[in-house]
């Protein structure tokens, strides 16, 4: 073939000119690839609710149950048929876990047989080899140096304790069933025995409390040099008894916003001085200890996790749902041989771009090129009129790659978050909007 | 959790937490307190199998040989040699082990089967039927999937084609090209116009549902009305599917050295073309078939599963399986290894064969919708919308309008559609709709003949930058 010939035929023929060589592949340019590189595991992570507690706290809102050998006993048989459907499932198989959450509820409230028992399960049905972060939440009550060790044997390498407050005033008001020199007692063992990571959540903002009540609390846990530790502001959230009492009573407790905001500052100034960096609104970590569970389910492109057990929230297969609640209800389901998923919804690309947003400011900013790369366009052509409205309220920044909380628009994360709904998802609370009434779960 | 009490009550809870939970939506200036556990927060009742249901996919395997080669063909082909037949079908029972292995493979429905070559009939009548059932044992087939299996007149007789019909075959694609025996030589098929229509009838005879035939336009020294005279005979003969291809000359195949040596005709001008082309849809729409794709026509029902699959958007993922098959799949557009001994020495080493691809943008994927999918002549913008959650004028707008202003396309509420003057600038306007760093790229075809001729190969990787 002549150079001439090859011209021709080379050529890349621009209308009017008429190109005549078909398409039948896309993309055309191609390179080196390794078989490995095309079928690379997903990385997602567990999340396993154990719902029972040996006391009810009455500001908890969460999916929990009064504490009975027989149910536990019942449900982690249950927990563990789940677990092996799941280990069965070729989208499952087709992932690689890279971290692991076992919440309540009160993990801890399993006894060493059934944690050994269970942590092993999973380990194996999952091919759990390497270490990976595994997070066990657990309660002062329900720990001794014992469970301790057999949970950093197992590899859990993190442990999060509900310890909530130093001031046994306040311990007793929200209806923990701990005492201050427990919870003390439980982090110096869990020091002790060598988990990577501890964490304590602590409350603020409760009625009565007051700010040197707060700074105290702080300094409790900077002085036991934890390496991770998680504020959260009260919320009353209606399904916790604390929400009863007070609705009952017919008002709500009145908790102070300017109260509220100085206390978050006294927290931020704390911490910050103190060598902990906030990554989250609500997590603070020494260097390296940051909790990548969190971040898998916040930090924007949010990951994908399997939750396991009653109430569990899923994120997967481009689906997020619910299990059913009631222990009782999920033993049946999973005894009938089926995942007992409750409700839920097949995210839209326009619902995981909402939500790339919404849980992303959790982590304080997202990256623009992270969100072109995950959808193929520019975050400013989807969420123009969101950006430059929240701009303009000084909620967040918007600086070369990143659109950023500003100190402001800390305060008002949920207005931030909200503003990234989708249209018909709006003035709706969170879990409100059930299109359908089931009848039987 | 508040909605799951909430579920286990009755509807008269709900309202009364409606009404209390409305003070939680706060717009700026007042503050939301109100902490977002899950979102989107509108959901369903629902069950295992809406979150765990399969997704769909097409199966293409290669047989890369021939009994004799044709002159104009740049794909992957051998002559046909038995003991080297044997070794590959053992090399690609292997390949369909380890693909079939993968767990996302096994997450998957087979929706479709093709089996194109080459020649895939140059194989026995046994080899056929191990390989099809193999396929049926390893892969999730969905019930009554469409298998289609290109052949050759020569290669097929009444005990084979018995055989394929019993394991589901139910359509085949004959590479006819033509029924005229004088073209048959030029373009070096080995069999007669008459062997064509003996294969047809007896297919048609043995009850097979769907009988596609491929029929080439624009060969050397072809008149506009030895055209007509090839669809007549097809509709005469009442095939199904009639797909219909302007012999292309691609260099390094023997047809293009005889035109450039002269010892053929030139190729009809682009003009004759342009006509022979009208007379398709002239011709066939007339006769109850109906345009499926850009070249190819169908009677009612009797469209291609594979085809479709291929290019309409949005499309679905393929498994290619066998020397130089294409996959798109989990992400990835990739080719096998080409030469027979490489891809057969690779997977006895226990690898896949994959030997050059790419892992698509985000940005790809929206090209690649749409550069395959006005193949088909229109492209739905709701679908544009569903699998990238944003409208196609904000991804495409300077290109939709450029090629509208040209005349190639129509701009519809609902869909783009190509005009019938796009129809002829078709790989223009495919290729408007390339990504910018695929501009002047050409197509990955016929490797192996472009690495015979040395750095030409090359220079496919990097033509002219666009302006």
């Amino acid at each position: 073939m002549n150079e001439d010939d090859k011209k021709k035929y080379n050529e890349w023929k621009e209308y009017p000119e008429r190109d005549t060589r078909g398409t039948i592949w896309y993309p055309p340019s191609l390179g080196e690839i390794n078989p490995n590189d095309i079928w690379e595991k997903k990385e997602i992570g567990f999340y396993v609710h154990i719902p029972f507690c040996k006391s009810i706290c009455k500001y908890c809102p969460f999916n929990r149950y009064r504490w009975s050998s027989e149910a536990v006993e019942s449900y982690l048989r249950a927990l563990k048929s789940e677990i092996s459907i799941f280990a069965e499932n070729n989208y499952i198989k087709n992932s690689k876990i890279v971290a692991g959450y076992f919440g309540g509820g009160t993990p801890t409230t399993l006894n060493n047989e059934q944690l050994i028992d269970l942590i092993t399960f999973i380990k194996e049905k999952f091919n759990i080899n390497e270490k990976i972060e595994i997070t066990v939440e657990a309660n002062p009550t329900t720990v001794d140096k014992e469970k301790l060790k057999t949970l950093t044997k197992l590899g859990v390498t993190r442990l999060s304790l509900g310890v909530q407050s130093f001031n046994d005033r306040i311990l007793k008001s929200m209806g923990c069933s701990h005492t201050v020199e427990q919870a003390v007692n439980a982090i110096k063992i869990a020091k002790e025995v060598g988990f990577d990571s501890v964490n304590i959540d602590l409350l603020y903002n409760i009625p009565g409390q007051t700010l040197q009540e707060w700074e105290y609390d702080l300094n409790k846990a900077i002085e036991l040099q934890l390496d991770h530790i998680s504020p959260m502001c009260l919320f009353v959230d209606s399904s916790s008894e604390l929400f009863e009492a007070y609705y009952s009573a017919g008002n709500l407790p009145r908790q102070l916003e300017d109260l509220e905001l100085d206390m978050y500052k006294l927290a931020s100034k704390k911490l910050n001085d103190n060598g902990y960096h906030m990554y989250t609104l609500y997590d603070y970590a020494k260097p390296d200890k940051e909790c990548e569970h969190h971040k898998l389910n916040w930090k924007a492109p949010q990951g994908e996790y399997m939750g396991l057990g009653a109430g569990a929230i899923s994120h997967i297969n481009n689906y997020v749902y619910v299990n059913v609640a009631k222990p009782e209800i999920y033993n049946e389901k999973i005894s009938n041989g089926t995942l007992p998923v409750a409700f839920g919804k097949k995210l839209t690309k326009e619902d995981e771009m909402s939500r790339f947003m919404v849980f992303g400011f959790y982590c304080l900013s997202v990256s623009k090129s992270e969100f072109k790369k995950q959808f193929g366009i520019e975050i400013e052509v989807v969420f123009e009129n969101e950006i430059s409205k929240l701009q303009n309220w000084g909620l967040i920044s918007n600086s070369q790659d990143t659109l950023a909380l500003t100190e402001k628009g800390m305060k008002y994360l949920y207005n931030v978050s909200s503003a990234f709904y989708q249209e018909e998802y709006k003035y709706y609370p969170e879990d409100i909007k059930l299109k359908v009434q089931p009848k039987v779960l | 959790m508040f909605l799951l009490t909430l579920c286990e009550g009755d509807g008269s809870i709900m309202q009364q937490y409606n009404e209390r939970f409305k003070r939680f939506w706060k717009e700026y200036p007042e503050r939301d307190i109100e902490y977002i556990r899950v979102y989107p927060t509108s959901v369903s009742v629902m069950d295992q199998d809406d979150v765990w249901k399969k997704k769909e996919i097409v199966i293409y395997i290669h047989i890369p040989f021939c009994k004799s080669l044709c002159k104009y063909c740049p794909f992957t082909k051998y002559p046909h040699n038995d003991q080297i037949i044997e070794d590959y079908l053992k090399a690609l029972y292997k390949e369909i082990d380890m693909a079939s292995a993968l767990p996302y493979v096994q997450d998957k429905r087979i929706v479709s089967l093709c089996i194109g070559g080459g020649t895939p009939t140059v194989l026995s009548e046994k080899q056929l039927i191990g390989l099809l059932e193999y396929c049926k044992t390893k892969f999730d087939c969905v019930e009554g999937l469409e298998i289609s299996i290109e052949a050759n007149p020569e290669t097929v007789d009444s005990n084979k084609v018995k055989s394929m019909l019993d394991l589901g075959v139910n359509r085949i694609s004959f590479g006819i090209q033509s029924f005229n025996d004088r073209f048959l030589q030029i373009i070096g098929r080995a069999h007669k116009g008459e062997a064509s229509i003996r294969a047809i009838n007896m297919v048609k005879e043995l009850g097979l549902g769907n009988v596609g035939i491929d029929l080439l336009y624009r060969i050397p020294g072809q008149t506009i009305e030895d055209w007509q005279n090839e669809l007549q005979k097809a509709i005469q003969l009442k095939v199904d599917y009639i797909a219909t291809f302007c012999l292309s000359l691609v260099p390094g195949t023997q047809l293009f050295k005889d035109i450039m040596g002269g010892e053929l005709p030139q190729q009809p001008s682009e003009q004759v073309e342009f006509e022979m082309f009208d007379k398709i849809k002239e011709i066939l729409v007339s006769s109850n078939y109906s345009q499926h794709y850009i070249h190819d026509y169908a009677l009612p029902g009797k469209e291609c599963e594979y085809h479709k699959a291929s290019f309409y958007a949005p499309q679905k993922e393929c498994l290619a399986l066998g020397a130089g098959g294409r996959s798109y799949i989990n992400g990835c557009f990739y080719g096998n290894v080409h030469p027979i001994d490489d891809y057969i020495n690779t997977v006895n080493s226990g690898k896949l064969p994959i030997s050059f691809g790419r892992k698509l943008s985000k940005k790809d994927e929206m090209s690649r919708f749409m550069v395959l999918g006005v193949k088909f002549l229109s492209v739905s913008k709701a679908k544009f919308r569903e699998c990238f959650g944003i409208n196609v004028e904000n991804v495409f707008l300077e290109t939709l309008e450029k090629l509208e202003n040209w005349g190639l396309i129509r701009n519809d509420t609902d869909f783009i559609r190509v005009t019938n003057k796009g129809e002829k600038y078709i790989s223009n306007v495919c290729k408007a709709f390339y990504s910018p760093e695929d501009w002047g790229k050409l197509q990955p075809n016929g490797i192996e003949l472009q690495k015979k001729e040395g750095d030409f190969f090359m220079q496919y990787g990097t033509a002219p930058k666009k302006a």
